[in-house]
C-alpha cells in the first residue's frame, strides 16, 4: 500500500508540474505583445509625420512616372505632373484648394494638387500597403467644422483615398452629407477617417492630422485645412470596398 | 511483508515521476527565462532604434554637409549613449517610383542592365553620399566586406541582403526628400537604363527617397 501511495503522490506532483509548465508557456506566448504593438504604432506615426514633412519638398514633376492600378483595372496616370517642374506637392495642394474647390484646378488654370497628393501617397505608403495595412487620406476644412458638432465632421472632406491591395475611394463633394457608409463606398462615397474609426475595429487604427493654412487670392483671411491620414490593419472582407468611379 | 523490498525500495517507482516533474519544471523555467531575456533585449533594441530614428528623421531634407554634421555631432554620440551600432543611409528613388524590395543601402535604383549587380565590389556610385555609421570594426566590415565577402552594397534586393545583416538588426525606413535630376532632363534624354549616374547632389529638384536606419548590438 505504501508503494502505491508514493506512486500516486509522484504522479500528482508530475501533473502539477505539467500544469505549471502550461501556465508558463501561456504567459510566454503573450509576453511582449503589447510592447511590440506600441513600438509599431510609434514607428508608424513617425513615418506618417515624415510624409507630411516631405510633401513640402517633393517636386510634383518627379511623380510623373507613377501609375496606380486600382481594383477593377482602372489606372490613375500621374504623367501630366511632369509639367509642374519646381512646384512641390504641398504648393500644388494649396493652389488647388485656394479657390475653394478641390478639383485639380485653380479657377480655369490647371493645379493638380489632388492628383499630386494622391500620387505621392501611393508612392510613400507602399510599405504599408505591402505590409497589409490600408490607409485613407482626407482633407478637412477646419474653418467650416470648427463650430460644428463632431457628427458633422464627415460633411467636409475634400479628398480621400484608401489604398490597400484591392480598393480605392474618393469623394470630391463639399458639404455632401450622406448616411454613414458601411462597406460600399461606391454607394456612399463620403467616407473619412472619422467614420473609418466608426466602422472598423478602432483598436488598430492610427490617425494623424496635419494642419495648414490657405489664403485665397484677394482675401486677407486664411482658411484652415488639415490633411488627415489614418492607417489600419487590413481586415479582410470586412474592409470597406470602394468605388473607383471618381478617379482623377 | 510479502513483496516488501526495503524502506527505500518501495519508493523507487515514485522517484521517476518526481524526477521527471522536477526536470520538466526546471527546464521550462530556464527556457522561459531565456525567451523573456531575448524578448526584452529585442524590445530594448527596437526602442533604442526608434529613439535614434526620431532624432535622425527630424528633417525632411538634408544637404550632404548637414547630414555629415548631424552624423558627427548628434547621431554618433546619441547612438553611443544608447550602446548601439548603426548604419544610416539615404536611398533615392526619384522618378522611378518607390520599391521597397530594393536593397535600402544602395543610393540609387539598380539599373536593369547592371552587370555587376552581385559583385563583392559594386559600382562606387551605388554608395550613398549620405552614409553615417558607428565607428566599430563590425560596422566597417559590413560596409566594405562582410562575412560572406560582400559589402552590403553587393546585394540586389532586401531579401538576399537579409543573410548578410547582423541577426538582431532592426531596420526602420522613413520618407525623405532627395536631390534628383530634373524630370525634363530625363524625358529629353531618355535616361531609362541607368539613372544612378545622373543623380545630382546639388539639384534643386527634390524627389522621393528613404532614410534607412539600421541598428543592432
Amino acid at each position: 500500500m505504501k508503494a502505491q501511495a508514493v506512486l500516486f503522490d509522484a504522479i500528482m506532483f508530475m501533473l502539477l508540474s505539467a500544469v505549471s509548465v502550461g501556465i508558463i508557456f501561456s504567459f510566454l506566448s503573450t509576453y511582449g505583445r503589447q510592447e511590440t504593438a506600441v513600438l509599431q504604432s510609434a514607428n508608424i506615426l513617425n513615418y506618417v509625420q515624415g510624409i507630411m514633412k516631405t510633401a513640402y519638398f517633393i517636386d510634383a514633376s518627379t511623380l510623373y512616372n507613377t501609375n496606380i492600378t486600382y481594383k477593377g483595372g482602372e489606372v490613375l496616370n500621374c504623367l501630366d505632373l511632369q509639367n509642374f517642374y519646381g512646384v512641390s506637392v504641398a504648393q500644388l495642394l494649396k493652389k488647388d484648394l485656394s479657390d475653394g474647390v478641390f478639383d485639380n484646378m485653380y479657377g480655369n488654370s490647371p493645379a493638380p494638387g489632388k492628383k499630386a497628393l494622391r500620387c505621392l501617397m501611393y508612392e510613400v505608403m507602399q510599405p504599408f500597403s505591402q505590409a497589409g495595412y490600408d490607409y485613407h487620406v482626407d482633407i478637412i476644412n477646419y474653418s467650416a467644422v470648427s463650430s460644428a458638432s463632431p457628427s458633422s465632421y464627415n460633411q467636409y472632406p475634400y479628398f480621400e483615398t484608401k489604398n490597400g491591395s484591392e480598393s480605392y475611394l474618393t469623394n470630391f463633394s463639399v458639404g455632401f452629407a450622406p448616411d454613414l457608409p458601411q462597406y460600399d463606398c461606391g454607394q456612399a462615397p463620403d467616407f473619412t477617417c472619422y467614420n473609418v474609426t466608426q466602422t472598423l475595429n478602432s483598436s488598430s487604427i492610427m490617425t494623424i492630422g496635419t494642419p495648414f493654412f490657405v489664403t485665397p487670392a484677394g482675401s486677407d483671411n486664411s482658411i484652415e485645412y488639415a490633411v488627415n491620414l489614418c492607417v489600419w490593419k487590413q481586415q479582410g472582407p470586412s474592409s470597406p470596398k470602394c468605388s473607383t468611379s471618381h478617379l482623377s | 511483508m510479502k513483496g516488501f523490498v526495503g524502506p527505500l525500495g518501495d519508493d523507487i517507482p515514485g522517484v521517476f515521476p518526481i524526477v521527471l516533474g522536477v526536470v520538466l519544471f526546471v527546464s521550462s523555467l530556464l527556457y522561459a527565462n531565456n525567451q523573456i531575456q531575448n524578448a526584452n533585449a529585442q524590445m530594448d533594441l527596437q526602442n533604442a532604434g526608434l529613439s535614434l530614428s526620431y532624432v535622425v528623421s527630424q528633417n525632411a531634407y538634408l544637404t550632404p554637409q548637414q547630414f555629415q554634421s548631424y552624423c558627427d555631432n548628434m547621431w554618433r554620440p546619441y547612438a553611443k549613449n544608447l550602446n548601439l551600432k548603426f548604419i544610416i543611409v539615404v536611398k533615392t528613388y526619384c522618378q522611378q517610383g518607390v520599391n521597397f524590395e530594393e536593397n535600402p543601402f544602395r543610393y540609387c535604383q539598380t539599373p536593369t542592365n547592371d552587370q555587376n549587380t552581385n559583385l563583392a565590389e559594386p559600382r562606387s556610385d551605388l554608395k550613398s553620399p549620405y552614409t553615417c555609421y558607428s565607428n566599430d570594426t563590425q560596422t566597417i566590415n559590413l560596409l566594405t566586406k562582410g562575412s560572406s565577402g560582400k559589402s552590403l552594397l553587393g546585394y540586389t534586393n532586401s531579401t538576399s541582403l537579409a543573410s548578410a545583416l547582423p541577426s538582431n538588426a532592426v531596420i526602420l525606413s522613413f520618407p525623405i526628400a532627395v536631390n534628383c535630376p530634373t524630370t525634363a532632363s530625363i524625358l529629353q534624354n531618355s535616361l531609362t537604363s541607368d539613372r544612378c549616374k545622373h543623380v545630382e547632389e546639388g539639384s534643386m529638384t527634390y524627389g522621393v527617397g528613404t532614410l534607412n536606419v539600421m541598428v543592432w548590438r
